[in-house]
């Protein structure tokens, strides 16, 4: 990949590369002014690739999970707030077009048209990172539901035109028994700033929701099934994507530098310790490949032979899907922490462009964070003892 | 000795110190893995050839080519030494 080799030259008529590339170039100051990366996402909307998941049908891109997660990685490579803020997109995108695409067409058609940006809040005060729960709950009132909710991390939220919020079903359901609710613009305000040790460019700013909407922008169908065939494959593999890039641009950065830095940075190789490091980095990503490799074309499978819901809720499944989340947020940490030892203080630990090492660890320190990679265990732990992961049907084999 | 006969002498020398058996009759088209050469010992001659002529391997001449025979090998490494005044 050329992305991290002329930071300074973006002249690519692709627009993937050309976005690939303007994400790179705009990083350094991204993160410096703790904003949006809106050159990148202009280059996204201008190629058309913000439609990219709507069906071609409604005038969008007909695309796959599949090539959204190419694009995440390519993106990430250089900038991973704008990996991540893309595969956010194409998640809420997917869920749509999956489940609303005869409810939603009109709101999917200026998407594809008008290259709009679809946020998520699921987010509560209080509630846990789990997707699958929501507190606040829709109250019915004449004109269709009120929606009156908090969201402290709304990813883009300031840039978003559309949201996807979850909601509980009403005031008496569980948590367990959420919706739903696409709302516009005008019905969310954003109530505060995003100050964070790194992905700065994703803006995850706190937010709050107040409207009432015709009911018909309550998402039809159950949401369990939603959950499981769209939101959660493209959260765990869009945003698995997206570290494996980041961790690929940084490993890739580092030798150019080696390979062209002339003799004084090929020192480095006259040492055991940095080949063995330098093999392990390596090692590393292509594990994290491996899996994600593995798990997309798995989930383009389902999808390609119709799969019921139920294939999707398959112990096996949800165990490496949950799994890819876990193993990736921590290999790319530590592929990229690797490297800033191998760099050490000089190239590793300051701020230097040309390998943004310190930087990339930063906004890889999110990783483990974004649903907590222990609750994903516990969640898997259960799988194992009482789903049908505890049977030869829940073999990882059987996948 | 001119400038190209020197390259040569110190060529071969620092090559000697990677081979297995330093004292056999080098064969310039010799492929260097037959002398003993493998990716590992290619690394350190490769360091070794630009600590001791004080140069740069550029990143486009570091391919498996670059160690397929004696005279290939000194021969990208002639076009690094500056010609002598």
């Amino acid at each position: 990949m050329s992305v991290g080799v002329a930071p300074n030259r973006v002249a690519d008529s692709d627009p993937r590369r050309l976005a690939a590339a303007t994400a790179r170039r705009f990083a350094a100051a991204v993160d410096a002014e703790n904003r949006f990366p809106v050159e990148a996402v202009d280059v996204l909307r201008d190629g058309g690739l913000l439609g990219l998941l709507v069906p071609s049908s409604l005038g969008g891109g007909g695309g796959t999970l599949s090539d959204a997660c190419a694009i995440a990685a390519e993106l990430a490579s250089g900038c991973l707030s704008t990996g991540l803020i893309w595969a956010m997109h194409s998640q809420q995108v997917l869920i749509m077009a999956d489940h609303g695409a005869d409810q939603w067409s009109e709101a999917l058609s200026s998407i594809a048209r008008r290259g709009l940006l679809v946020a998520s809040a699921t987010s509560e005060p209080g509630k846990s990172g789990l997707l699958l729960r929501a507190r606040a709950p829709l109250v019915p009132v004449a004109r269709g539901v009120r929606i009156e909710r908090a969201s402290p991390f709304v990813s883009y939220g300031a840039e978003a035109e559309w949201f996807l919020v979850t909601m509980r079903g009403d005031s008496s359901a569980a948590e367990t028994d959420a919706r739903y609710v696409l709302l516009e613009r005008e019905e969310g305000e954003v109530i505060g700033d995003w100050r964070a040790m790194g992905m700065r460019g994703t803006r995850s700013v706190p937010m709050r929701f107040d409207a009432t909407v015709p009911a018909e922008r309550i998402l039809r169908g159950d949401f369990r099934d939603v959950a499981a065939v769209s939101a959660v494959p493209a959260a765990h593999l869009g945003w698995s994507s997206a570290w494996y890039g980041a961790a690929k641009g940084a490993l890739e950065r580092f030798v150019h530098l080696i390979r062209e830095g002339g003799a004084s940075e090929r020192r480095r190789l006259a040492s055991d310790l940095f080949l063995t490091r330098l093999g392990e980095a390596r090692l590393g990503l292509d594990l994290m490949h491996a899996m994600l490799a593995r798990l997309t074309d798995r989930y383009e499978q389902m999808r390609a032979a119709s799969a019921p819901p139920a294939a999707y809720r398959q112990a096996a499944w949800t165990i490496a899907l949950n799994g890819l989340k876990v193993a990736c947020s921590r290999q790319a940490y530590e592929v990229v922490d690797a490297l800033v030892t191998m760099g050490g203080l000089a190239r590793g630990y300051v701020q230097d462009e040309e390998l943004a090492l310190e930087r990339t660890l930063r906004d890889l320190r999110s990783a483990a964070l974004m649903v907590g990679n222990h609750q994903l265990l516990q969640l898997n732990a259960q799988q194992i003892i009482f789903g049908s992961g505890s049977t030869e049907k829940g073999d990882a084999r059987t996948l | 000795m001119t400038g190209l006969g020197a390259i040569r002498e110190r060529y071969l020398e620092v090559l000697r110190r990677h081979l297995q058996h330093p004292h056999i009759v080098i064969d310039r088209e010799a492929d260097l893995g037959t002398l003993g050469i493998d990716s590992i010992s290619a690394i350190h001659l490769l360091l070794d050839l630009e600590e001791s002529f004080g140069v740069s391997f550029p990143g486009e001449l570091l391919t498996p080519e670059l160690f397929s025979t004696v005279a290939y090998l000194e021969e990208q490494l002639a076009s690094l030494v500056p010609a002598p005044a």
